[in-house]
């Protein structure tokens, strides 16, 4: 018990309740030897809290708030420090849940409440003036930023298995592995993955730039067979030049379809295997591109090719100039 | 201890003064450099064909340790978080949305081919649906784990799998947001899409997927040993009082409610409505229990170390730890039929610090550790630790008897001065987060019999079912390795004896 004795609390009223603990505790043991001693409140705290408590949030990463601002928050309030451990909510945006400690015991908890106090001891909570923005410290240099890439990450307006991938760090498309298809395309940048990155993934990337072409809504693949209404199965990517050519397959119908970079144009190759009879590739909204497509015919919104043509053939997109 | 001293141990008769008595003595810490300008949390881990490191970090670069140097040989995963190593130096990746495997077909030096083995599971999008593995198994499948969703974070407008709502709760009414808002209608942490809170095994070929077990929650730890058998653990939550180790059943439920929605012909709403006692009828049994706080708070990856290495420990299935300064070892029992054990820590160095996630090892008895933490608790790089094979005294075995245990050591035990230190308790089944330590009792040894190797010791009141033993042996010293490396065990009693 003796933990529970060297504190030191200069709080009358804790004194007094911590007194009464530790004969309470005291007297529990002469009655019963099925008591237990508790171990030193620095190392209960050691195991079960200093995973993501610091001092005073000296050492990165920094994960809940440090002991200094916990000592200012609940110094004067044994209970509502214990309240929290065992059933903590969550008030702080963008930081993580605090787990429950109901693992321990309460005597446990009104040491470490203890400790903490005494830990602290003359070092005042200040509170810390936030920055605006924060910066990513690992954020691609000005070459790196330039060059084609393919970056899987949650993306908005798109499935959560999407793909990101840039020409150029200009000009970028989102692409659904789920749907297999082209769900949007950008100019101005590529993505911001730090608000994902920085935490467990709660966010999703940010798109750099403005979107200036989004293939339909609610498609469930690039394409409308004739021959087939069946569901797309992914198959995975090449890296040709630094950008994807995805594979996938549509019922007994093959594709390919390549990205590709031609001085500054995106070009989509398009190829296929097995069509029967027709082939439409439903497009959005063109107003805000420059379109053009190198076979079959425009109808409906929709580019259509009969078998031969669908073999292969490509689209381009670029954002029409203001 | 150096290079000298330990030739002097293996050539010359050992005295308990010399003697490796601490883990910094028998394994060697060394951390290994990091790329720079890259965020250094590890995602998987793995050991290429001709010895070099192969590590996949957060943000999905997959890199080589060549010669002291990084080498990026491909590029652009989603929060990678497990890999298998495959002979032809090609690689089978778990990332959020996907079993990839990725290649290097042209012989460039850099990966070209990116091939979904599987993309079948489902995904609200939701933050803590992470997948794990990716863990072959002797048939050339791919065991992958799936954890469930928080309902601390919301779900997409667009989500891959169809959605099951049971307990009437749609896709709509979960109001899918990124805001952080808490969604109450949904259960603490929920399976919604198909084979969330599942180990699944993949086809590689056919990418077809065969749900295994269910009852998971965040099933870190996917293993699947020579002989087929597999290995998970789960993190501690609502419906785990502790983390848990289990050895994986075809078909059967592991625990963690939500995941029963998913069984043929649930009818009985939102499962963590249900009262414990009601799913504790349907779950099977872990192999234990890894005690919150005094052992392991997060398990991570397990493995098996090799038969013909690390001494005493060869062939021991050990795991990582997120929140404590150490691994884990498992040592395994049977009682009336129920497989069950002990765990106690392994390889707690000094300097090896948190966030415990991956394991590599390599063939000169090393465990590379890759660490992470993703904005809770943990660390972040790779580090060594090299079991350099120093003699010292190990508990071998832990079994139960009929009123107490018999431990069993590697070498000879000096009977004088030998103490047990014992208490039990158990924990709740519930939906709650965690659970204390019930009824915690300390027990009294009645006699302590040692005959070489062996402690047997006897307790002086009955063995009780359904309770943790926490187990410290004192004063265990033998003549030739000195003082017992680790004293302190973990038995989950699921069983006891009968007479």
């Amino acid at each position: 018990m003796s933990q529970l004795i060297v504190l030191d609390f200069s709080d009358k009223r804790m004194e007094h309740r911590t007194q009464h603990r530790v004969l309470a505790i005291l007297m529990s043991i002469a009655a019963s030897s099925q008591a237990f001693a508790i171990e030193e409140p620095s190392e209960i705290f050691k195991k079960n809290c200093s995973a993501c408590h610091q001092l005073a949030n000296e050492k990165k990463p920094v994960v809940g708030p440090s002991l200094v601002e916990i000592n200012h928050l609940y110094e004067k309030d044994e209970k509502k420090f214990i309240d929290w451990c065992v059933k903590p909510g969550k008030v702080r945006a963008g930081a993580i849940q605090m787990p429950s400690m109901a693992h321990l015991k309460k005597e446990e908890l009104a040491a470490v409440h203890g400790w903490i106090k005494e830990a602290t001891k003359g070092k005042a909570f200040v509170k810390e003036v936030k920055k605006k923005k924060p910066v990513d410290p690992y954020k691609l240099s000005e070459k790196e930023a330039g060059e084609p890439r393919i970056q899987r990450i949650f993306l908005p307006f798109s499935s959560p298995a999407s793909v990101a991938i840039t020409l150029d760090g200009e000009h970028s498309l989102c692409w659904d592995t789920l749907s297999c298809r082209l769900r949007y395309v950008w100019k101005g940048g590529f993505i911001d993955g730090y608000p994902y990155w920085r935490g467990n993934g709660g966010q999703v990337a940010k798109i750099v730039g403005g979107i200036y072409y989004q293939a339909p809504l609610g498609l469930a693949a690039s394409m409308k067979l004739a021959d087939s209404s069946a569901k797309p199965r992914y198959e995975g990517y090449k890296v040709i030049n630094g950008l994807p050519e995805f594979q996938y397959s549509i019922g007994k119908v093959k594709v390919s379809e390549a990205i590709s970079n031609d001085s500054g144009e995106m070009v989509i190759t398009i190829k296929t295997s097995g069509v029967v009879g027709s082939l439409t590739y439903p497009l959005g909204d063109l107003s805000k591109c420059d379109f053009s497509y190198s076979k079959g015919k425009l109808v409906d919104g929709a580019l259509v090719l009969n078998s031969k043509d669908a073999s292969e053939f490509t689209i381009r997109f670029s954002a029409k100039q203001k | 201890m150096n290079k000298l001293l330990r030739i002097l141990l293996g050539t010359l008769s050992v005295s308990s003064l010399t003697a490796a008595e601490t883990w910094s003595d028998i394994c060697d810490y060394s951390k290994l450099p990091l790329p720079s300008g890259i965020d250094p949390q590890i995602g998987a881990l793995g050991i290429l064909p001709n010895g070099n490191i192969i590590a996949a970090f957060h943000r999905g670069e997959v890199m080589v340790l060549e010669g002291g140097k990084w080498r990026l040989w491909a590029s652009g995963l989603h929060e990678p978080l497990g890999m298998h190593v495959e002979n032809d130096g090609s690689i089978v990746v778990v990332q959020r949305a996907e079993l990839t495997k990725i290649s290097d077909t042209d012989a460039d030096g850099v990966a070209d081919t990116y091939e979904s083995l599987s993309s079948g599971w489902g995904m609200t999008g939701n933050y803590h649906e992470f997948a794990f593995g990716a863990a072959k198994a002797p048939d050339g499948t791919f065991y992958v784990a799936l954890g469930t969703g928080s309902n601390n974070g919301g779900t997409r407008p667009e989500i891959r799998g169809e959605w099951n709502d049971a307990g009437g709760i749609t896709h709509e009414s979960t109001k899918p947001t990124w805001t952080g808002k808490r969604e109450k209608s949904l259960p603490r942490m929920f399976a919604r899409v198909p084979y969330r809170g599942f180990v699944i095994k993949i086809n590689p070929k056919s990418g077809e997927i065969t749900p295994v077990a269910s009852g998971l929650r965040t099933p870190h730890g996917v293993h699947v040993n020579e002989a087929g058998e597999v290995f998970i653990n789960d993190n501690q939550g609502d419906w785990l009082g502790s983390s848990k180790l289990y050895k994986i059943e075809q078909g059967k439920f592991y625990g963690h409610a939500d995941s029963l929605i998913w069984m043929d012909g649930w009818d009985r709403g939102t499962p963590s409505e249900l009262p414990g006692e009601e799913l504790d009828k349907l779950r099977t049994k872990s192999l234990c229990f890894l005690p919150q706080g005094d052992l392991a708070n997060s398990p991570t990856q397990i493995l098996t170390l090799p038969e013909d290495g690390f001494g005493p420990y060869g062939g021991d299935l050990i795991m990582g730890e997120m929140n404590q300064a150490r691994l884990v070892r498992f040592l395994p029992d049977e009682v009336n039929g129920q497989e069950q054990g002990a765990v106690m820590k392994f390889m707690e160095h000094p300097e090896l610090g948190m966030g415990n996630a991956k394991l590599a090892l390599a063939a000169d008895d090393t465990i590379y550790v890759g660490k992470t933490h993703l904005s809770w608790a943990g660390d972040q790089g790779i580090v060594a630790l090299k079991y350099n094979n120093a003699p010292h005294l190990a508990i071998d075995k832990i079994e139960m008897t009929k009123s107490g245990f018999r431990v069993t050591l590697n070498e000879a035990a000096d009977a004088t001065d030998i103490a047990v230190k014992a208490v039990r308790y158990g924990l709740h089944y519930h939906k709650k987060y965690g659970s204390p330590k019930v009824d915690e009792t300390s027990i009294s040894t009645k006699s302590i019999n040692v005959d070489k190797t062996v402690i047997e010791f006897d307790f002086a009141s009955e063995m009780v079912p359904n309770q943790i033993y926490d187990i410290t042996l004192t004063g265990v010293k033998s003549v030739k390795f000195g003082k017992l490396i680790e004293p302190r065990f973990f038995y989950t009693a699921h069983e006891v004896h009968t007479k």
